[in-house]
């Protein structure tokens, strides 16, 4: 096949992700900077231009946020000078889509080495991951802000929804990337995972139907989660409660595996492209394992074959209700009964982790400069979200690392990244995002990654601008 | 150089930083949170057959259902205890003072040493009652109080018995009293008495005495006997002839208080029952019978007057009359009076008789009004105590449908005012209704519907003068129009009260 014409399929399926169902995550700058050893982590084969780095707690630290429904614009009413005044809560359930979602992914390499063996590079590296998806339709904030008159009758419920996944992990990663003739390098590594805490919910839907008539409330549930939580929570009474402290255990009770492989064909001196795979893995949650489930109980005559039914109340007890505060609070927690959450101890479980792939075309101008395209996406909650980003990086001085990106997801199209990075003899310094004008107005930003670091160069690096761009020789 | 790029280097990551602290983050100014929209909600429902409401008014112990579920009132007066045992079976209380004297068969002689002797003598006491005689009695309480003195000898010992009283064990009973011990007194309480003559008691004494010398001709000793607080559980004798006057003037509740207006009612059975458990005849001349009560001219239970029975010893309750009447009832309130003379053995039979003093003879006039009547304006009014000025942030309000709908088979209507009363200021804030009908009569058994909606739109009014009222006076006139209703247990009231809120403005927030 012609290399400009593999270059040019490699962009046009990475435009078909782009323009899927889902949404991307993780897009960063640092992946298209060349001096960047972090770079590894979205291409495991990446030849890095250091014959041996070192971090230690500061080497990347990286977050990523995804805010499709809680824009700040959306929230408040604001005065004339652009200050909130009020927190709108109808303008914030209106702007809300069908279906949103709230993530953030934190990163903590706490420890990397890597370290140049003959002609590949041996990597270690250990990370405290945090990967939280908070999905939510608009069905409560719609109900709690404009009521439900607008919601009457069985074939117009209001209808609640949302879905958590959460998971707080450790990662020891070996990994080794290999120059295989002057064209090819591959790259891999494998990682050994320990679960600290998850979460994850297999249903969460609440509906409410008004009767049109009589104005009846009726209500269904049916909620279905999984925890694994460290074992100073404890159930208690069928409540999730807190007892003790941490233990040391809880830091290798949930063994997990997963393993990151990466290519990259040097097709000419100017064509390359990349494919990876990231976080294909899974963890196994053993310790302190709980399920919670909720459907409405039969604790009372509100309940109503597998429904809690509220057409009224007696006029005494409405009475009561109004005017006597201790009956009114008894009354309340008497509801609460109907929909009371029960805990049990559970089986282990499996979750899998947020399998990335990703595709990537480069050309590069010049030794110094690059511009890629690539097509990513990520295996998360059941769907895949792609992403499809145009990046240019370029290499001055040997020293200044810059890059500037630009990402297309699904509703959302402004996200312009930079990545600016400083190369000293003994280490590098360096801070990205993956929407510049999301760091001016974070909070109106439906996608924000950042992430910074600083590595030290145990010996010099060894640029090389000659026939390839950066690319180690050896 | 490279310094100087490293500067350059943090410089740059630096506009990051302070890009996100620029004064539209500020929060600050964050006063409160803005909603509007609109709640639709059922409040209150209610499903109420006739017997539930009939509990509800705290009827339901004077309500009669027969199989059909026909309801009937039941009007009741009742004088117990015309004459009651207990007034006959006492005796009075009594005094004897009596002396008793033996001649000295050696007069003058001077004893070498002190000796005692005995002397004995009987004294027989008579119970008074202007009631009865008595042949047996169990006592229920009972009290002598004796003393023997003698001014020549030393008494030191009596010794009283008698075979009329027998202690619980079936013995006679005896006293033993050492004078000077101040132990005079004997209690009666619970023995039995029988004797062959009514009203009489036999006391034997033995009166021990020490004698030293005998120079007197007599030896002479006062009897002291008092007697007090005789009263019998059970006898049997005879009963006199015994008449008593008896009045029961009495104001009644047809319905509950706050109920007022007329009530017509038809077919009243009226029933006069007595109960005589003397074990004797009796007379009983009733002569008056009367309701009266505002708004109504009085008129006789009874007729003719005066009615005159006899009352045969019986343990249940035996009528004497009846009849049908038709009359008109204030249901607020009545008042009835019922006189009578009674002869207890009005032919001074002898005969013996058991009486106790759970005997009586009771009367019972029993006026039987079955729920058929027609209404003129009755009119009830309640007070509720609905806090509504303890409810937070009724600003928030901005426009309030009530919608009530009433399912009814009851045959009467009603029509209403809620009142919303501000208690501390003594005034109503406002009336919600306006006498709009709630409940439409049901005269063909058909369940009617009565839908009223009440719609305020007016802030001011929902904000101050509802919502600040602690309790709502419900105002209804109940009506029949021209019908004569009745009333069946299956007969049923459904309700709902649902609304619809239009609410909206800022939640402010706590600066604090």
């Amino acid at each position: 096949m012609n290399m400009n014409k593999l270059a040019k399929t490699i962009i046009a399926a990475s435009l078909l992700m782009a323009f899927g169902a889902a949404h991307a995550q993780e897009v960063s700058p640092v992946d298209f900077m060349k001096m960047n050893p972090y770079q590894m982590k979205s291409n495991p084969a990446a030849d890095l231009p250091y014959k041996s780095v070192i971090s230690l707690v500061f080497g990347n630290v990286g977050v990523d946020c995804r805010n499709t429904g809680l824009k700040y614009d959306n929230l408040f009413d604001f005065d004339a000078q652009g200050r909130p005044t009020t927190l709108n809560l109808n303008k914030f359930a209106n702007s809300l889509s069908e279906n949103n979602a709230l993530s953030l992914t934190v990163n903590e390499n706490l420890f990397t080495l890597y370290r140049r063996l003959g002609v590949g590079m041996l990597t270690v590296g250990y990370d405290v991951r945090v990967q939280s998806d908070l999905s939510f339709n608009d069905g409560l904030f719609d109900l709690l802000a404009n009521g439900n008159a607008d919601f009457v009758g069985e074939e117009n419920p209001v209808n609640v929804k949302f879905g958590l996944n959460a998971t707080a992990f450790q990662q020891f990663a070996v990994g080794y990337q290999i120059n295989v003739g002057k064209r090819l390098s591959v790259g891999g590594r494998a990682k050994l995972l320990f679960g600290f805490g998850n979460v994850t919910t297999d249903a969460f839907d609440v509906k409410m139907v008004t009767d049109p008539n009589t104005y009846a409330l009726r209500m269904y549930e049916n909620i279905a989660m999984k925890a694994s939580l460290p074992s100073f929570f404890t159930i208690r009474d069928g409540s999730l409660v807190t007892a003790g402290n941490l233990a040391f255990s809880d830091l290798f009770s949930n063994p997990g595996f997963g393993v990151d492989l990466g290519a990259e064909y040097h097709i000419t001196d100017e064509w390359g492209v990349v494919a990876s795979v990231q976080d294909l893995g899974f963890i196994s949650w053993k310790a302190n394992n709980v399920q919670m489930t909720g459907q409405v109980n039969d604790v009372g005559p509100m309940y109503d074959d597998g429904s809690f039914l509220f057409d009224g109340i007696a006029i005494d007890q409405l009475q009561r209700i109004i005017s006597d505060e201790y009956y009114r609070e008894r009354f309340l927690d008497t509801l609460k009964q109907y929909f009371q959450l029960e805990s049990t101890p559970t089986e282990r479980y499996t979750t899998m982790l947020n399998t990335n792939i990703l595709l990537r075309g480069y050309y590069d101008l010049n030794p110094g400069n690059r511009i890629s395209v690539q097509a990513q996406g990520c295996f998360r909650n059941g769907g895949f979200r792609p992403a499809f980003t145009l990046a240019y990086s370029g290499s001055f001085f040997k020293m200044l690392d810059v890059c500037a990106t630009y990402t297309l997801m699904k509703g959302s199209y402004a996200n312009f990244g930079v990545g600016l990075a400083a190369n000293f003899t003994t280490f590098h310094i360096y801070f990205a995002t993956n929407n510049i004008i999301g760091a001016f107005a974070p909070l109106n930003s439906k996608d924000f990654n950042a992430q910074a670091g600083i590595v030290f160069n145990l010996r010099s690096p060894d640029f090389s601008l000659g026939s390839r761009n950066l690319r180690y020789t050896y | 150089m490279r310094y100087n790029k490293l500067i350059a280097f943090f410089a740059l990551c630096s506009l990051f930083f302070t890009a996100c602290n620029k004064g539209h983050y500020d929060l600050s100014n964050v006063n409160g949170v803005h909603t509007q929209g609109e709640m639709l909600l059922p409040i209150a429902s209610g499903n109420y057959t006739m017997v539930d409401l009939m509990e509800r008014f705290q009827m339901d112990s004077l309500i009669d259902y027969d199989p059909e579920g026909n309801m009937s009132y039941n009007l009741l007066f009742e004088q117990m205890g015309l004459v009651e045992g207990s007034e006959l079976l006492k005796f009075k209380d009594l005094t004897v003072n009596e002396t008793h004297s033996f001649v000295n068969p050696a007069p003058g002689i001077v004893l070498p040493a002190p000796i005692d002797t005995t002397f004995s003598f009987t004294q027989t006491i008579h119970f008074e009652s202007e009631h009865i005689g008595v042949r047996s009695a169990t006592m229920e309480s009972g009290r002598f109080q004796l003393d023997v003195t003698s001014d020549v000898v030393d008494v030191r010992k009596i010794t009283v018995r008698t075979p009329d009283i027998k202690d619980k064990e079936g013995n006679d009973f005896y006293f033993v009293y050492f004078p000077g011990t101040g132990l005079s007194t004997f209690d009666l309480s619970g023995m039995s008495y029988q004797t062959a003559e009514s009203n009489r008691l036999n006391l034997n004494f033995e009166v021990q005495i020490k004698v030293e010398e005998l120079p007197m001709s007599d030896f002479v000793f006062d009897v002291s006997l008092v007697g007090t607080d005789f009263v019998i559980e059970e006898m049997s004798g005879y009963v006199s002839t015994y008449s008593k006057r008896n009045q029961l003037d009495t104001i009644f509740n047809v319905f509950p208080d706050k109920l007022s207006g007329m009530i017509g009612v038809e077919n009243v059975l009226v029933t006069l029952s007595e109960r005589n458990t003397f074990g004797i005849g009796a007379e009983i001349v009733v002569d008056t019978a009367q309701i009266s009560g505002d708004g109504i001219e009085p008129f006789d239970l009874i007729s003719p007057l005066p009615l005159e029975f006899e009352a045969v010893p019986s343990p249940i309750f035996t009528q004497v009359f009846q009849q049908y009447l038709d009359s008109r009832l204030n249901a607020h309130a009545g008042h009835a009076y019922i006189s009578s003379d009674l002869i207890l053995n009005p032919e001074g039979n002898q005969d013996l008789v058991m009486v106790n003093d759970e005997s009586a003879i009771d009367l019972r006039v029993h006026a039987h009004v079955p729920f058929e009547f027609n209404v003129d304006d009755i009119h009830y009014i309640d007070t509720v105590n609905l806090r509504l000025s303890e409810l937070e942030s009724p600003e928030w309000i901005k426009k309030m449908t009530l919608e009530l709908t009433f399912v009814s088979t009851i045959p009467f209507n009603l029509n209403g005012n809620f009142m919303m009363y501000d208690s501390e200021h003594d005034v109503v804030t406002y009336t919600l209704l306006d006498d709009a009908t709630l409940i439409a009569s049901s005269y063909d058994g058909q369940p009617t519907t009565t839908q009223v909606t009440i719609e305020i739109t007016d802030e001011d009014l929902i904000q101050h003068n509802i919502f600040a009222s602690d309790r709502i006076i419900l105002d209804f006139d109940l009506g029949t129009e021209s019908h004569d209703v009745v009333l069946n247990a299956s007969q049923y009231l459904n309700f709902t009260l649902k609304s619809k809120v239009q609410y909206g403005g800022v939640i402010e927030l706590n600066k604090n």
